[in-house]
């Protein structure tokens, strides 16, 4: 790729990208991952998931002469990411976005907050990480919508606060007010109640 | 979403702080141990930096197959030209394929595209004719209507949700206008039982953003106030004189987008009403099996007074798809992009939130001169 489309800002490519094809590839692989990653989070399916990205690639194509710089890029082409997904679960019946967690376990996770380390390489440890994992995999999908929601826009597709007010017409506060509850909404679940 | 207490909001803006700097950290792939976690500064108790350390650790985890991302890349590239520029620059690169195909076939080659053109063009003749035959008994429109109806039944609780493009065109000027209209109803009952929309926002977008990027206006209406936000100068919001800064008034008067009459009407008309006026004519009514916006439909006609009436119902599924009212004047042509009858539980999101003054930052909202 050539060097100077890394170097240039998302909004200098976007408006490049329209005549230029190769400022669209630049954007395309800045973002493809994070778009992937969000789509992911909300299918937890491979194939789908990649085929979500296709899809919201190709409508950002599509879309691309009418982007103008009133949201920042990467809040715009979240919500053409966002909507494909939306689309995605209304036609899909047989992959609600909400499934049940009462009658999955929760696994024991006590005394995590004393033990956890990023690093662990204890087998009881890792034991515990990987149910607490296992836990807040099952338990995003209990969350509030817009909480769940906050929490892909910012961990998996990796916006800001500022970004993902943009994709959910809400303000900044807001968004970090949904990520802080529905951290501790993950927390109660998957640790205080274990 | 307004914060519980000051303090909430506080923690709030420590922990996305944390997320903001522990992302930094973890994108960098840093061996650097993040200070914060480990003393506690920012965070008051140390299982929510864990679960959050999980996410963002869980989130850096989830790649695209290097494959998949290269694929992709190919394909935008092979799709670019044909989607920056415009439907005449396509028709004329299509029509200079099709001359050099044509008139400039490879030597020696011809009978052989010749015979395999005959051979394709029976294949179709024949599979066309079998179809054909195989043909069910043709359905009265009564009962066409009646699969349609059904097909576009709402209950009371759900969300209707529909994207249709609306073009107006004058035959005396020739002017053309054209809109996309996304509408979410909630649907209620009345207190003698039928069936009401108890809420419903609507966002207009241009004609040609078919993604849904870029409204245009958004308004929502419930029984005791209508509110419209015009976003055309977005930062800058402006709402109608008279509304309060969230662009609402209490009297029921609905802000639309003006279409002359008369056939101005029919523009705010749902898939149920056009199906209701055709059934009250139902035995009267002709229809003709046709293609609209490449679908394979119904085409049922109605005359009334001065208008000539066309409901386009797609064969397969009995979902209208299309809507034409033309006058000697007016023709007014609605394309249905989208229908669906849908549980609030099934959406990512609310769309009945109001006002959308919570859109983003940075914009602000003034009355309209």
């Amino acid at each position: 790729m050539n060097q100077s489309y890394t170097k240039m800002s998302d909004a200098t490519l976007a408006q490049a990208a329209k005549r230029d094809v190769n400022a669209f590839d630049a954007l395309y692989h800045r973002y493809a991952d994070r778009v992937y990653r969000y789509c992911y989070a909300r299918t937890h399916n491979r194939a789908d998931a990649e085929d979500l990205t296709a899809q919201t690639f190709l409508a950002c194509l599509e879309s691309l002469k009418r982007y103008r710089e009133h949201n920042t890029f990467a809040a715009w082409l979240f919500r053409i990411a966002r909507n494909t997904c939306a689309h995605y679960h209304r036609e899909n019946y047989a992959h609600p976005e909400s499934e049940l967690l009462e009658d999955c376990p929760l696994p024991n996770v006590i005394g995590l907050s004393e033990n956890a380390d990023t690093n662990a390489q204890n087998p009881e440890q890792a034991a515990i990480r990987h149910a607490l994992r296992d836990c807040l995999h099952r338990a995003m999908r209990i969350l509030s919508s817009d909480r769940r929601e906050a929490l892909r826009l910012r961990f998996w597709g990796g916006l800001s606060a500022r970004e993902a007010a943009q994709v959910m017409r809400r303000d900044a506060s807001a968004i970090k007010m949904l990520v802080w509850r529905g951290i501790n909404d993950l927390r109660k679940r998957c640790v205080d109640e274990a | 979403m307004k914060p519980e207490t000051t303090n909430e909001q506080e923690l709030a803006d420590w922990l996305d702080d944390y997320i903001e700097r522990k992302s930094k950290v973890t994108s960098q792939r840093s061996k650097v141990k993040n200070q914060i976690t480990e003393s506690g500064q920012y965070l008051p108790n140390r299982t929510q930096a864990s679960v959050t350390d999980m996410l963002l650790e869980d989130a850096d985890v989830t790649r695209a197959d290097p494959a998949f991302i290269a694929g992709l890349s190919t394909r935008l590239r092979d799709a670019y030209p044909a989607s920056i520029t415009t439907p005449w620059q396509r028709f004329k690169q299509a029509l200079l394929h099709v001359g050099d195909t044509l008139f400039k076939p490879a030597k020696g080659k011809t009978m052989t595209r010749l015979t395999w053109g005959l051979t394709i063009l029976c294949t179709v003749i024949a599979t066309l004719a079998t179809v054909m035959l195989m043909q069910p008994t043709s359905l009265p429109a009564y009962q066409i209507l009646a699969h349609a109806a059904e097909a576009t039944s709402r209950q009371p609780g759900k969300v209707e949700h529909s994207v249709v493009e609306t073009r107006f065109k004058s035959l005396a000027t020739g002017e053309e206008n054209a809109y996309l209209l996304e509408d979410w109803k909630r649907i209620g009952t009345t207190l003698d039982g039928n069936l009401t929309t108890v809420e419903r926002t609507t966002a207009h977008y241009a004609a040609d953003d078919v993604a849904l990027t870029q409204p245009v206006s958004w308004a929502y209406e419930t029984w005791v106030k209508t509110c419209f936000l015009d976003l055309r100068h977005y930062p800058v919001l402006y709402y109608d004189a008279g509304a309060d800064t969230e662009g609402c008034i209490t009297a029921e008067q609905a802000v639309r987008f003006f279409i002359p009459t008369p056939v101005g009407h029919y523009a705010e008309a749902s898939p149920q009403t056009w199906i209701s006026r055709l059934q009250s004519n139902a035995d009267a009514l002709a229809y003709h099996e046709d293609q609209f916006n490449n679908k394979h439909v119904f085409r049922l006609t109605e005359q009334r007074d001065a208008a000539t009436l066309t409901l386009y119902i797609e064969r397969e599924s009995y979902q209208p798809v299309g809507f034409v009212a033309q006058t000697p004047n007016y023709v007014l042509t609605q394309i249905v992009h989208r229908y669906e009858v849908v549980s609030i539980d099934d959406l990512a999101f609310d769309p009945f939130i109001w006002p959308p003054a919570s859109l983003a930052e940075g914009f602000h909202a003034v009355p309209r001169q």
